[in-house]
């Protein structure tokens, strides 16, 4: 008699951790062009032009590593506080936030400002911004512990409102005065937009990069990220050796608002140029993905970030040779799920029952 | 069930497991008779739990084959090994504290039906425990019983699901002497019923009182099976360790009674639902002195030793700490004179020479899922050379995990894997290595000792009566009577909170001791 039985794995083996999500993928490329040959497309030319798209031109990794920004960004903010099982969701919120102090500060400079003085401050303020939007939620949760999921969320609804609010609902400095029948953000000064390095890429690539590397360094050789790290395993532990635990809530959500708060910064001082509610939702969120993806591994999100931007970013291109559009977010959303679903199989093994295999683990639960 | 078949209840042969690449299990073979109580004794780290979790399903053997009552099976979890009619009691208890008893008892059994009448259900499970003579009311939530009564459910749960083969994890480490007593009982009654029982152990005394045959275990091997009626304690000590147990350390100098260490006065700690713990606690320890507390667990040891470690508010009364001639270090507070530290934040606490040996040992005392060194350092690592400017030295981690495995000779585990993976000796002499090496003035230890083998306890006790040389003083809090008399230059006894009596050495008596605990008067009264 067999049947398939589901095994913990003892220890996946790092070929293996690597090679998993490229085996993910495979998979779900052969699951995506069932679809894809149901309306009569050529599934291989349809992959083809998505990955061409995506990498196949400097203009293509260019458009990608930027969109891939905000989301490894968010994804940052989502792994700093996660690791340590409190779970910020509003970077969506702080990412909003910061956009709003960054363009502020911008504008505020006004044109004659220094260059690097103002991509300093701008930079800066976004980061606060996001930060102290976080640090809303962090000193009821730390002190009183206020459910953060809760908080975090309805944060989002409040941020999103007043974001619209300043371009959409008055005639706040935020606004563009000029336009009347089709509101739209006031456009910074071209001494706060953050340099481009090519095409549509800017320095805010680097700085990002330099943020990931920062946390990560952060989280693994400081005393701050030890005290992280015991408090991530085991809160009694924590206690028992005198660490500071309504510290350690209050400054991850500090750094993980700050890293979401840079996200909008990058994105008003680089593609958007203004503070642009319509391009500022939903990158939150992603973030979520994103961390999961990179295994909550602040560098993990530098992959996952870029790998999701690829496949989104596609889609106009899959457009043009007759994929629909609602198909190519159904493309996009089974590639995810299936690439997502398939780091269950880091810690699973599907097998048949039979004789004992080595290294079997059987999940514990009684 | 067993008996007519003429087959044995369980026959495990060959079997192997590694864990992680180290070897748990080699070669082992392991039978139980229809009707008998076998006891499994070894050290922790022997291979005992490893074995009966897979002959509980609930890891695969890599090597070897199980038969139970001749059939030849393979568990891929332990409800498959519970369909085949062998269940486990495992240490930590797996209740459902919000459930009532009889809700926890018929949990996952897949004979519920999809419309349950719990009228019904408890009426079944009330029939059932008639039947197995365990005493209990269907009704009451789990969270409301005493760990004896929550055994007795575990028990229970297994019965219902009409085990035949029981396993039970180190029963009695958990419970009180007149606890021990029933848990005999039922499993006397289980063995009359034909049924098979093993009892995981390394007590031997509690090993005569209750099982049949032995199988003992030593490195991952099987190494004899005996009648517990053929062989003396002393055999079974020897085969289980190895070697002899060397005698316990003798003290070099006796305690300076004039050069107190540690002053409480009037101490009260509250619970938070507002409900006294510790009423009015006096006590004093003196350079080189253990002092220790006796008490049923619950009354009131847990909060006074989280007050004097930091980690409860203390309602009123004062902690005074004179740092001991013999012990250097501490930064703060005038060596020569007392330092009121009442309140003090456990980070002071710690950085002012008052370690903690905490009552759990996995869950508080380490950070199970770092590695040793990255434990090794919790009550250091803002210090140089651990860290300098925020930024943690790797090598001085290194270096300090090096020093300390050797000189508390912790074995086992390695650099980035986790310290769950070590035995419970193992983890507490990771414990002791990070408390001891700050060179505390007091050592408040709780229950040090609680759930390790001999080896180990051995250890650990040397490891405490050593540190006394420095001057340090030990509070000792425990259980366990035996070990008590043993370490204690003197004895409270705490019963709801309060001193019931305070005894010299001279004065120790189990009896006298015994009912002062359960809160009677002393014996003769």
């Amino acid at each position: 008699m067999r049947r398939l039985v589901l095994e913990q794995r003892a220890t996946p083996s790092r070929a293996f951790s690597l090679a998993l999500p490229a085996m993910s993928a495979v998979g779900a490329l052969i699951l995506g062009a069932i679809p894809l040959v149901l309306i009569g497309a050529d599934p291989v030319e349809v992959y083809r032009l998505m990955l061409t798209s995506a990498f196949g031109s400097s203009r293509g990794i260019t458009d990608t590593l930027t969109d891939a920004m905000p989301i490894m960004l968010t994804g940052l903010a989502a792994v700093v506080t996660f690791r340590m099982n409190v779970w910020n969701i509003g970077a969506e919120g702080q990412l909003q936030m910061g956009a709003v102090t960054s363009a502020g500060v911008a504008l505020w400079l006004g044109d004659g400002a220094n260059t690097v003085f103002a991509l300093i401050a701008m930079i800066i303020a976004g980061i606060l911004g996001g930060s102290l939007y976080a640090g809303l939620v962090a000193l009821p949760t730390a002190t009183w512990k206020v459910d953060e999921v809760v908080l975090t969320l309805m944060m989002n609804f409040l941020s999103l409102a007043f974001i619209n609010y300043l371009v959409f609902g008055s005639h706040s400095p935020w606004r563009d005065a000029f336009s009347i029948s089709f509101p739209r953000g006031q456009l910074i000064p071209d001494s706060s937009r953050l340099p481009d390095l090519s095409g549509r890429l800017n320095l805010g690539f680097v700085i990002t990069l330099a943020v990931v590397f920062l946390v990560a360094w952060l989280l693994k050789y400081t005393v701050w990220g030890y005290e992280y790290s015991v408090v991530a395993d085991s809160r009694g532990a924590a206690s028992f050796a005198g660490i500071n635990q309504w510290r350690m809530i209050v400054t991850s959500f500090l750094l993980s608002g700050g890293c979401a708060g840079l996200g909008g910064a990058v994105l008003v001082g680089g593609t958007l140029g203004a503070m642009e509610p319509r391009a500022l939702t939903g990158l939150g969120f992603t973030g979520i993905l994103v961390a999961a993806l990179g295994r909550m591994s602040p560098t993990g999100v530098i992959p996952a970030a870029i790998v999701l931007s690829a496949i989104v970013s596609s889609g106009p291109d899959l457009q043009q040779i007759g994929v629909p559009a609602p198909l190519t977010v159904v493309l996009q959303g089974l590639i995810l799920v299936v690439i997502a679903g398939g780091e269950f199989h880091l810690r699973y093994r599907l097998t048949t029952a039979g004789p004992p295999a080595r290294q079997a683990h059987q999940e514990s639960a009684p | 069930m067993g008996g007519p078949s003429g087959w044995l209840a369980v026959e495990m042969t060959g079997i192997s497991k590694s864990f992680f690449g180290q070897s748990a299990l080699n070669d082992v073979d392991f039978e139980v008779r229809w009707g008998e109580v076998h006891a499994l004794l070894g050290e922790n780290g022997a291979g005992k739990s490893a074995l009966c979790s897979i002959l509980a399903g609930l890891y695969r053997a890599d090597q070897g084959s199980i038969r139970i009552d001749g059939h030849l099976v393979d568990f891929r979890s332990p409800h498959d090994a519970l369909n085949a009619h062998v269940g486990m009691v495992y240490q930590e208890f797996r209740l459902v504290n919000e459930f009532t008893v009889a809700e926890n008892v018929v949990l996952g059994d897949p004979r519920l039906s999809r419309r349950l009448k719990w009228s019904e259900v408890e009426e079944s499970v009330a029939e059932a425990a008639a039947a197995y003579d365990i005493d209990t009311d269907p009704g009451r939530l789990v969270g409301d019983l005493s760990v004896g009564e929550r055994q007795r459910i575990e028990i229970l749960k297994l019965l219902y699901r009409d085990a035949r083969v029981l396993v039970l994890d180190e029963p009695t480490s958990v419970l009180t002497p007149s606890e021990v007593r029933e848990l005999f009982r039922s499993m006397d009654a289980l063995r009359r019923s034909g049924r098979a029982v093993v009892l995981i152990s390394h007590k031997i005394n509690e090993l005569r009182a209750s099982s049949d045959r032995v199988t003992i275990m030593r490195q991952g091997r099987k190494v004899a099976v005996d009648k517990l009626d053929d062989v003396t304690n002393d055999d079974l000590t020897r085969l289980m360790v190895g070697r002899k147990i060397a005698a316990p350390r003798t003290r070099q100098s006796p305690p300076a009674l004039d050069r107190p260490v540690l002053e409480v006065r009037g101490l009260n700690v509250t619970r938070e639902d507002g409900r006294v713990a510790v009423d009015s606690f006096d006590a004093e320890v003196h350079e080189g002195e253990i002092l220790g507390i006796a008490g049923i667990a619950g009354n009131g040891q847990r909060e006074l030793v989280e007050a004097l470690a930091g980690l409860q508010p203390v309602q009123s009364g004062t902690v005074r700490l004179q740092r001991p001639v013999g012990a250097s270090g501490g930064d703060s507070g005038d060596p020569a004179g007392a330092i009121d530290v009442t309140g003090m934040s456990s980070r002071d606490l710690i950085e002012i020479g008052i370690a903690h040996i905490p009552e759990d040992r996995r869950a508080v005392g380490v950070a199970s899922g770092l590695d040793i060194g990255a434990n090794l350092c919790m009550k250091s690592y803002w210090k140089e050379p651990l860290s300098k400017r925020g930024v943690m030295s790797r090598s001085a981690v290194r270096t300090l995990e090096e020093d300390l495995r050797a000189d508390f000779d912790i074995r086992g585990g390695s650099r980035n894997l986790p310290v769950s993976i070590l035995s419970g000796g193992n983890i507490q002499k990771v414990i002791l290595a990070r408390e001891l090496s700050q060179r505390p003035a007091v050592v408040i230890a709780a229950y040090p000792t609680r759930g390790l083998d001999l080896g180990a306890v051995a250890n650990v006790r040397d490891i405490l009566i050593g540190q006394l040389e420095t001057g340090t003083a030990v509070v000792l809090v425990s259980e366990d009577l035996d070990e008590l008399f043993i370490m204690s230059d003197r004895l409270i006894v705490l019963h709801a909170g309060r001193i019931m009596g305070e005894f010299e050495p001279a004065d120790y008596d189990r009896e006298t001791v015994g009912a002062l605990m359960s809160g009677g008067a002393a014996a003769g009264d």
